[in-house]
């Protein structure tokens, strides 16, 4: 019946629509198939969800540089340098904006909220003066300030208070797990996206601070627990400190206590310095897991990789795959999903060996596609970076490497890439597989969207994608490719110049239209001008080279670019002790056709000139053809015979009669 | 000339980046003195296909020589550096690949410099091989005419060079009476490269380890069969600000700097700056969160044990309490200390009270803190 009144009461106003969208919901559902209304629970947002939903409707535009660059366009970076310089600026700012609140407390005591933004207080500092008791420490602790729990610990002990042996235990695992020293603040996101590459590699060698504070807090405690033990051996290993913990390790066994996961962890990464040989290493191992075993200890995520860790340190290839595999396979018994930093470490065991090539990435790719990644190991964020460059130089796979970056790019898996060095690592090497082996279309679609605001080519891979350019003979493409050169400040670099100016000189076909031959002309001159420019600025060392100039004629001359090529013959004649090398004869010759079809006397004696101080071989041949094709005046012939020499002039001229006679 | 040449750069010698240069401008120069076009080549062939195999041989022979030696120092030798320098990048991919390969006749060695350079341009060898034709024959229809067969190629990757030089190798075999000259030189690759079908195969081996591909079984492997006596609820100790901080180092690794607003708004409300979503006038009030309006609103009730019925002191702390219950900045404890301070003041000027015959007020609450205790003034 209701459907029979809607065309009547659509035509009524916007209200009796309304009225009737409401009313036939209403009626309609229970008619439908008599199914009561079900109100879903309340889900329980987090403060932070609706900014994530927000977020996640934002495309990442290739055309617009990064977020942090966005304040001020004079200031969007166009290499690599001036990236990591305007980040870290932007955040020295903050820093220093933040030194002077800590210095000037006094000044800053206006509430600018409510309630008030601890964040923006100034830092507290902990003297005699203060009032000092456990609550402090503990507050210190929980805020994970290192060197500010030291201190209050040190002043609470001089004042004779007492401190709960849980407090206690909480700041040994504090200055154990940050080695007496102070992290990078939280803040400062930037410093950690460029800096923690380096403090990677320092993570090779033993930075245990041997008489830092929490080896004296170790030994002030008179009979040390199970806990203190289990803290002080992940501590030391952590750091690197094998042997100690090694014998911490030993004396803790003889006391019989359970540690805990991870001090078994530790004790089994100590392997790599304590042990010698394959054997040794993984009898170490199996010693532990057992000891584990024993005492009802379970392994977890981290435990596989610490053996797999160890495993890695093998030189033995054939038995630690075997190993390696074994012990996926015992963590897979209770649950435990290899993680992204398990993978990492079997590609390096399975894909060390240069001849026998493991496709095991493959295998681990199936296993990865389209989940979506969480962080649960720190060294998860190795394993991109080496996926992709086990794709380059291992199974060189562009489909390979297709579906690693596909798996990165899934949901928010691109948090694990790890930082600024290991992204440009990884795009170095996904453009090196690109310009190896596929075809320039596709080269230039992923150019077109990563450079320059997500990575900006080194010059070997600029280097590279100029000779797929060359290769391909997409000539359209180098006043593209030029630009980007100069804007990344690599028009320096001479390999990447010889290569360009090389393959434009070879992709020159006649049959290109005029307006595409002057294009090439001209962008010829800008190469000469611009390395010019630099060369007098002193930003290139080198000279330039014959070659290289010679190419650029051939180029100019192709392109009617007869300015420049004079300019650079003139370049050659009046610098020659500078250049290296001379132009190849075919360029000579090629200027010499053109002068001789266009008439251009002037450049013509230019070149003459320069020719004969070289000493061209076919020089003969041409100035005959020249006297012969061109018209000249007197006065031009005259100016030839100087230049050539009288007696060979008139031996030329009558061999030329001779030949049209 | 070439003499005149030397004596020119002997200067610059000493600058070893010069000695390179000059030696890739020597080999360059030399390279086209002495070597004929590959056309003219062709031409030879074809009037005797004996001297044309010799003369095939002898090509390879010399290039691949050149290939050997190229690292020397040597002038001449600088000249065989080239194509080796130059095509580093095809010969780095060969040595990663197989290392063995070296030491194979020196004609597999051409036909993979030719593979691995094909291998730089495409991904399967069909694809490759079209390509590579599609080039030459833009480079023969394009050149021929007009004189530049011979044109140097500086690039590094010498299409031209290789593929003549795997030309004259292949095409051995076939007898050919129509003659090279009249053909169209792309015609002639084209075939060439349809033929060669033992190439073909050397390509799918060499190139594609994927195509051997074994899978690796990751998880079904023997387990190493250790932990066998696992009781869920054994005890071991655990360490709670060691993990708060192993989470938290985990968090901040896979922390980035932000790609949007949104995401610096994120980071924002998590380190406190930010009022949180969803934003009402409430933040940071979580003692108020468990108080009931009704208690803020409805203070009648606190006055109703203590104070008259009426009168104006009734009606002076009914004004209070409407006033306190419109007061958005005190919680519920200071509005009742605020009322209990007036019950004490009152208490105080019971004697007053009682004189003026008005009321009396009886008791004094129990918990009135100090400081609301009101100063008696001096009269």
């Amino acid at each position: 019946m209701l459907n029979n009144c809607r065309p009547k009461l659509l035509k009524k106003s916007g209200e009796t629509v309304q009225l009737l969208r409401l009313a036939s919901t209403n009626f309609e559902k229970p008619s439908n198939n008599g199914t009561s209304i079900t109100i879903p629970k309340r889900i329980n947002r987090s403060s932070t969800d609706i900014l994530k939903a927000i977020s996640s409707t934002i495309q990442r535009d290739p055309t617009a540089s990064h977020y942090k660059y966005h304040d001020d366009p004079y200031l969007i970076p166009v290499s690599n340098f001036q990236k990591r310089a305007y980040a870290l600026s932007q955040e020295s700012g903050r820093k220093s904006a933040q030194w002077i609140v800590n210095q000037n407390p006094e000044l800053f005591n206006h509430k600018v909220a409510f309630p008030p933004i601890e964040k923006f207080y100034p830092k507290t500092v902990y003297d005699e003066n203060c009032q000092l008791d456990e609550n402090v420490l503990k507050k210190t602790i929980e805020e994970s300030m290192v060197s500010d729990s030291i201190t209050v610990y040190n002043l609470l002990s001089q004042k004779g208070i007492e401190i709960s042996s849980e407090t206690q235990q909480a700041l040994l695992e504090l200055v154990c797990y940050y080695n007496s020293v102070d992290d990078i603040e939280e803040d400062w996101i930037e410093e950690r996206w460029y800096t923690q590459s380096n403090k990677e590699r320092e993570e090779l060698r033993n930075t245990w601070k041997s008489k830092g504070f929490a080896n004296f807090l170790f030994s002030t405690i008179k009979s040390p627990s199970a806990e203190h033990y289990s803290i002080i051996i992940q501590g030391m290993a952590k750091y690197n400190q094998f042997d100690e913990a090694y014998n911490l390790y030993k004396e803790a066994c003889e006391k019989e206590f359970v540690l805990s996961i991870n001090a078994y962890n530790s004790a089994i990464k100590t392997a790599i310095y304590v042990k010698e040989g394959a054997d040794h290493k993984w009898l170490h191992i199996q010693e532990i897991l057992k000891q584990m075993n024993n005492l009802g200890v379970p392994m977890n995520l981290l435990t596989l990789n610490s053996i797999l860790i160890v495993l890695t340190t093998m030189s033995i290839k054939q038995e630690t795959k075997k190993y390696a595999l074994k012990t996926i396979a015992e963590a897979k018994q209770f649950n435990i999903e290899p993680c992204l930093a398990s993978y990492y470490y079997l590609l390096q065991i399975f894909c060390s060996d240069k001849k026998m090539k493991s496709t095991i990435l493959i295998d681990i790719l199936n296993q990865l596609e389209g989940k979506s990644l969480v962080i649960k190991d720190l060294a998860d964020t190795k394993f991109f970076v080496t996926a992709m460059e086990n794709c380059h130089y291992h199974l060189q796979s562009f489909e390979i490497a297709l579906r690693v970056h596909s798996i990165l790019m899934t949901k928010n898996n691109y948090n694990l890439i790890g930082d600024s060095y290991k992204e440009s690592v990884y795009y170095r090497n996904f453009f090196s597989i690109l310009c190896k082996n596929e075809s320039i279309e596709l080269l230039m679609k992923y150019y077109n969207d990563l450079v320059p605001y997500v990575y900006i080519p080194e010059p070997s891979i600029t280097e590279l994608i100029v000779k797929s350019i060359n290769t391909a003979a997409a000539t359209e493409l180098y006043s593209k490719i030029w630009s980007d050169i100069l804007m990344f400040d690599q028009a320096d670099r001479e390999p990447i110049i010889i290569e360009l100016t090389g393959g434009m000189a070879q992709n020159l076909f006649p049959s290109f239209e005029q307006p595409i031959k002057e294009q090439l002309g001209k962008l010829a001159g800008t190469i000469f001008d611009s390395i010019e420019e630099r060369k007098e600025a002193g930003k290139i060392k080198s000279p330039w080279s014959g070659s290289v100039l010679g190419n650029l004629i051939n180029v100019c001359l192709f392109g009617d670019n007869i300015d420049k090529a004079s300019e650079i013959i003139k370049k050659l004649h009046t610098n020659q002790n500078k250049i290296i090398g001379v132009p190849d004869n075919q360029t000579i010759v090629l200027f010499f056709n053109y002068c001789i079809e266009k008439n251009y006397f002037n450049e013509l004696l230019k070149c003459l000139e320069y020719s004969l101080e070289i000493g061209y071989v076919e020089l003969d041949d041409l100035i005959s053809k020249t006297i012969t094709k061109m018209s000249l005046t007197p006065i031009q012939k005259n100016h030839l015979s100087k230049l050539v020499g009288k007696e060979f002039n008139v031996e030329i001229e009558n061999n030329a009669e001779s030949i049209i006679s | 000339m070439n003499s005149s040449l030397s004596f020119k750069c002997i200067p610059y010698i000493n600058n070893s980046k010069r000695i390179v240069i000059r030696g890739i401008y020597c080999l360059t120069r030399r390279f086209k003195s002495n070597s004929l076009p590959p056309d003219d080549d062709n031409n030879n062939n074809n009037t005797n296909s004996t001297s044309k195999k010799h003369e095939a041989i002898d090509k390879l022979n010399e290039l691949l020589k050149t290939m050997k030696k190229g690292d020397e120092t040597e002038i001449p030798n600088i000249e065989l550096a080239k194509p080796r320098q130059l095509s580093k990048k095809a010969a780095q991919n060969k040595q990663k690949i197989n290392e063995l390969e070296q030491k194979k006749n020196l004609g597999v060695k051409l036909a993979h410099a030719a593979t691995s350079v094909a291998e730089s341009i495409g991904g399967d060898v069909k694809k490759t091989e079209s390509e590579l034709l599609n080039l030459l024959r833009i480079y023969n229809s394009e050149c021929e005419p007009n004189n530049l067969s011979e044109k140097k190629l500086t690039s590094s990757v010498q299409l031209d060079d290789l593929l003549s030089g795997m030309k004259i190798d292949r095409s051995q075999p076939k007898v050919n009476n129509s003659g090279y000259k009249d053909m169209n030189r792309a015609e002639r690759v084209r075939e060439l490269i349809g033929k060669s079908t033992d190439i073909k195969q050397k390509v799918i081996s060499y190139n594609k380890i994927i195509d051997n591909y074994v899978p690796t079984q990751l998880f079904s492997s023997k387990p190493l069969g250790i932990f066998t006596d696992i009781k869920p609820d054994k005890d071991y100790p655990s360490l709670p600000t060691w993990d708060r901080l192993y989470n938290k180092s985990l968090k901040m690794a896979a922390t980035h700097p932000p790609k949007n607003i949104y995401e610096q708004m994120i980071i924002w409300t998590e380190q406190g700056k930010l009022w949180k979503f969803p934003i009402d006038n409430e933040l940071g009030m979580d003692d108020e969160k468990t108080v009931f309006f009704t208690e803020h609103v409805f203070l009648e009730p606190l006055i109703d044990e203590w104070c008259p019925t009426k009168g104006p002191i009734r009606h002076f702390m009914e004004l209070v309490c409407t006033g306190l219950s419109k007061n958005p900045f005190l919680s519920v404890k200071e509005k009742k200390d605020h009322i209990n301070w007036f019950r004490q003041y009152f208490y105080e000027k019971n004697q007053l009270l009682t004189e003026l015959g008005t009321c009396e007020i009886k008791s004094l609450p129990t918990d009135v803190k100090e400081y609301y205790k009101p100063t008696i003034p001096n009269e």
